[in-house]
């Protein structure tokens, strides 16, 4: 037997003895272990959600022999998009192990894994990212330290709306810390910095310490804000995670996301089908070697491309491209789809945009919001419409500048928006969440 | 979609009233509800209908973000930021919450328009010195008498944007900039009878008014809240008028914390399924551009005043032009010392909705037409026509009455 395919059905096994959703499950299912004899047999079992785990938790979802307060478990919870939230728990060294497995793929990240290094990290990122409410007037430093060390730095749930002071204490908390990581929404931080360059300040440092880019789409605006700000001496990566799972995959040197295959069993699966090299499919993560929580065929509502291609980097890791979230896909007037991975490839690192915001908000009807700056031209702007009219194929585009664009009520910023995607007539096709 | 064929979306004018289909014009006063509205507060009762901001469970957190992402959306329409929105029950609570917060003295002084609602000038002459700029000899704002005030250095300055009796629409931007210049006068605009247009939308960031307040329920929204944006370092000095649950971060035996704006000024379990149909009346209104909007409102303001202009028994007050004007005619009908019967036949023997009375702007309607008026307000689902049958109407009555 392979040994990838044992680890994956001694995971089915596990759950399917540990755990009282999974096991009911597989009965409602009509499946008992035996039918799962061979790989092909993985499909049988039908995609687990984030809906069975809300549901499931803790009771049955949790497995049997631990609780709550068993030693390592930590416990995450997740506003989720659209309020579709989700409280979850990982063994701590889970959680390490495949941070682990996952920043390996990026040497410029190793100072991070220093023998006896005590990791000072600091984390920029929506209020309901970080596990305390770090937009509260009232918090201090130490009411915002998480247990692993982790200061989370304070910021308002509607990012634009934080106020002055609060940047300024963020940027102070930054220099105070002097943290070896900094772990930030790319959006969140590129205000930041641009709230810095506004008040008149500098970075604390623009060497010896790193940044990982995680909670969303990492925008190449708010990538080149980074960059220019913190030059290329700071090691800088985007971060494919989930709150209920941890790290999943990373950035490498050659600026392509590797997967981790160590801790999870992935599949890309499109149409009920395993996807072909480059085609859009949504991921299914099962976990191997997870004793508190183990995720069967776990649909996570996020879609990638599988590269066929090896890295030029070396490392053996697949490559994909997270193409974003199913609900935040534009669906076109002829069906098919514009992925916010490929609206921002669109748009790229224009230097006259800080932030923008796609919004379709009806069949055939668009909205592009973009905040600017002073190398701003009409010409740019012009441009970018008529590629964006005809990459969405109509001429139903509002555009325009502002100063304001919302952040999801969880407080994370979205880039692309759709309420087409939410419907749930327009998601079951092309996914199962 | 367009503005001609919208009155299908109001379920009210498919109507019969002792079998005659409803005239409505009476818009100034509150709009009629399109169905996705009607449908946006129906569907948050059935199937939702819990509080907001106070449980963990999932429809209490699930009220809360459609609660708050109306708030953003009316922070968009604005070109405001999200916690510059602050829900209330109408323009009226706004206007009182800025004139009671801002902690004037009786002695300051707080320039004012004869041409106002009730609501922009009695919560200001009670908190403050309120002095009022005249109109001129056309029934428009004397801009003179506004700027001669502004040397009085007033503390405040109340515009309404668009006047709910003579339609008028003032220069808000030009005389914000006068205040400013003058004397940093911190400005409130009442735009109750403007927001409702596209073409008159209030972009706070391209004009720099300290305060905007206006009402759900006249721009195709329920009745029963509004909104009250506010500068974020205005609404940071603003007393809250409200005290109670959902205002404060924390409270113990000796004091309390309040929390930030916009929270802090919205005390109590607000207005939820109403909110939930404001949001849905923006994007309603959203639909239509502002040009339509404009032409629009234009043919209909030519169609009031043509009517009021050629019949000798009409007086129409204020300006007499197309320019600068909302679809407003407030009329005298001489030799009528009751408008009453009026009003009560054209609803019951032509369908035909309209108001009369003082428009809570007795001043104006008092200095203007000497007592009560006839007054008809149009809005997008109205046409021509019906202003041109309205006079018909008003013709065969005003001749069975025997006052012509």
């Amino acid at each position: 037997m392979d040994a990838v395919y044992k680890k994956i059905k001694n995971e089915i096994a596990y759950a399917h003895s540990k755990t009282g959703f999974f096991r009911k499950h597989l009965e409602q299912a009509g499946l008992t272990l035996n039918d799962i004899s061979e790989p092909s047999d993985l499909l049988k079992i039908p995609p687990t959600v984030k809906r069975n785990y809300r549901q499931g938790f803790p009771a049955a979802v949790i497995a049997s022999g631990y609780n709550l307060k068993s030693p390592y478990v930590m416990r995450f919870q997740s506003s989720g998009t659209e309020g579709d939230r989700l409280v979850s728990v990982v063994l701590s060294y889970d959680l390490a192990r495949r941070q682990a497995s996952c920043i390996s793929v990026n040497p410029t990240f190793s100072s991070l894994w220093r023998p006896g290094l005590k990791l000072r990290t600091c984390r920029f990122a929506a209020p309901n990212c970080s596990d305390v409410e770090c937009a509260n007037p009232n918090s201090t430093m130490e009411s915002r330290m998480l247990a692993d060390g982790t200061l989370v730095l304070p910021v308002y749930h509607d990012l634009l709306t934080t106020p002055e002071h609060m940047v300024n204490r963020a940027l102070d908390e930054i220099e105070e810390y002097d943290p070896h990581l900094l772990f930030v929404d790319p959006t969140h931080f590129a205000f930041l910095i641009r709230a810095m360059k506004k008040a008149g300040r500098v970075p604390h440092k623009t060497d010896g310490f790193c940044i990982i880019s995680a909670y969303t789409l990492c925008t190449q605006v708010a990538r080149r804000q980074i960059k220019e700000c913190f030059g290329d001496k700071v090691a800088f990566a985007d971060m494919l995670g989930m709150s209920e799972l941890g790290y999943i995959g990373f950035e490498c040197l050659a600026g392509q996301q590797h997967i981790n295959v160590k801790d999870y069993h992935i599949e890309f699966i499109r149409d009920g089908r395993p996807a072909k090299p480059g085609e859009l499919a949504e991921m299914l993560i099962t976990t191997i070697g997870d004793r508190l929580s183990p995720h069967i065929r776990y649909a996570t509502g996020d879609l990638y491309r599988l590269s066929a291609e090896k890295c030029s980097c070396g490392d053996p890791a697949p490559v994909v491209r997270h193409e974003g979230r199913v609900k935040n896909v534009l669906w076109l007037h002829d069906g098919t789809l514009v992925t916010p991975k490929e609206l921002d490839e669109l748009i790229g690192p224009a230097a006259w945009i800080d932030m923008y915001q796609m919004n379709q908000t009806d069949d055939d009807q668009f909205t592009f919001q973009y905040m600017g700056n002073e190398a701003w031209t009409q010409q740019l702007e012009n441009e970018l419409l008529e590629k964006l009219k005809e990459t969405l194929k109509t001429k139903n585009i509002n555009c325009s500048t502002t100063n304001y664009l919302p952040a999801d009520r969880g407080g994370k910023f979205m880039s692309c928006v759709s309420s087409v995607a939410m419907r749930a007539d327009k998601r079951s096709l092309i996914s199962w969440v | 979609m367009g503005l001609e064929n919208c009155q299908a979306d109001f379920p009210v004018l498919e109507r019969l009233i002792d079998g005659q289909r409803v005239t409505y014009l009476d818009s100034a006063a509150t709009s009629l509800k399109p169905r996705s509205v009607i449908d946006a507060m129906s569907n948050f009762y059935s199937q939702n209908g819990v509080n907001i901001h106070r449980g963990k469970y999932y429809l209490s957190e699930e009220a809360s973000d459609s609660y708050e992402r109306v708030r953003y959306s009316i922070a968009q329409y604005l070109g405001a930021y999200g916690n510059e929105i602050v829900f209330t029950k109408g323009t009226t609570e706004s206007l009182n919450l800025v004139a009671y917060g801002l902690g004037l003295q009786q002695d300051d002084i707080v320039v004012g328009f004869l041409d106002s609602h009730h609501a922009q000038l009695l919560p200001w002459r009670r908190a403050a010195n309120l002095k009022l700029v005249n109109l001129n000899s056309d029934g428009g704002i004397d801009l003179d008498h506004y700027h001669e005030l502004l040397k009085l250095k007033p503390k405040v300055v109340v515009l309404t944007h668009c006047s709910n009796v003579s339609g008028n629409i003032a220069p808000i931007e030009e005389m914000t900039i006068a205040a400013k210049e003058a004397c940093d006068a911190i400005v409130v605009v009442d735009a109750a009878q403007s927001m409702p247009h596209p073409h008159l939308r209030i972009d706070v960031s391209k004009i720099d008014v300290d305060f905007v307040a206006f009402s759900a329920h006249k721009m195709l929204g329920p009745t029963g809240v509004g909104c009250l944006y506010g500068k974020s370092s205005r609404l940071n000095e603003l007393r809250p008028l409200m005290l109670g649950g959902g205002m404060v971060d924390w409270v113990d035996t000796e004091g309390s914390q309040e929390r930030k704006i916009p929270h802090r000024f919205e005390a109590g379990t607000p207005a939820i399924a109403s909110t939930l149909g404001f949001g849905e009346a923006i994007n309603y209104l959203k639909r239509f551009g502002e040009k339509k909007s404009l032409e629009h409102t234009e043919e209909l303001t030519e169609a009031i005043i043509k009517g009021a202009m050629e019949r000798d028994y009409i007086q129409l007050l204020g300006t007499k032009s197309t320019e600068n004007r909302c679809a407003i005619g407030s009329l005298r009908i001489k030799n009528c010392d009751d408008l009453s019967d009026i009003a009560r036949s054209l609803s019951d023997s032509y369908g035909i909705m309209c108001r009369t009375g003082h428009m809570c702007a007795q001043p104006i309607v008092d200095e203007q037409m000497g007592d009560e008026v006839l007054r008809i307000s149009a809005y997008i689902y109205n046409t021509t026509e019906e202003i041109e049958r309205f006079y018909q109407s008003l013709d065969e009555l005003v001749s069975f009455l025997g006052l012509v």
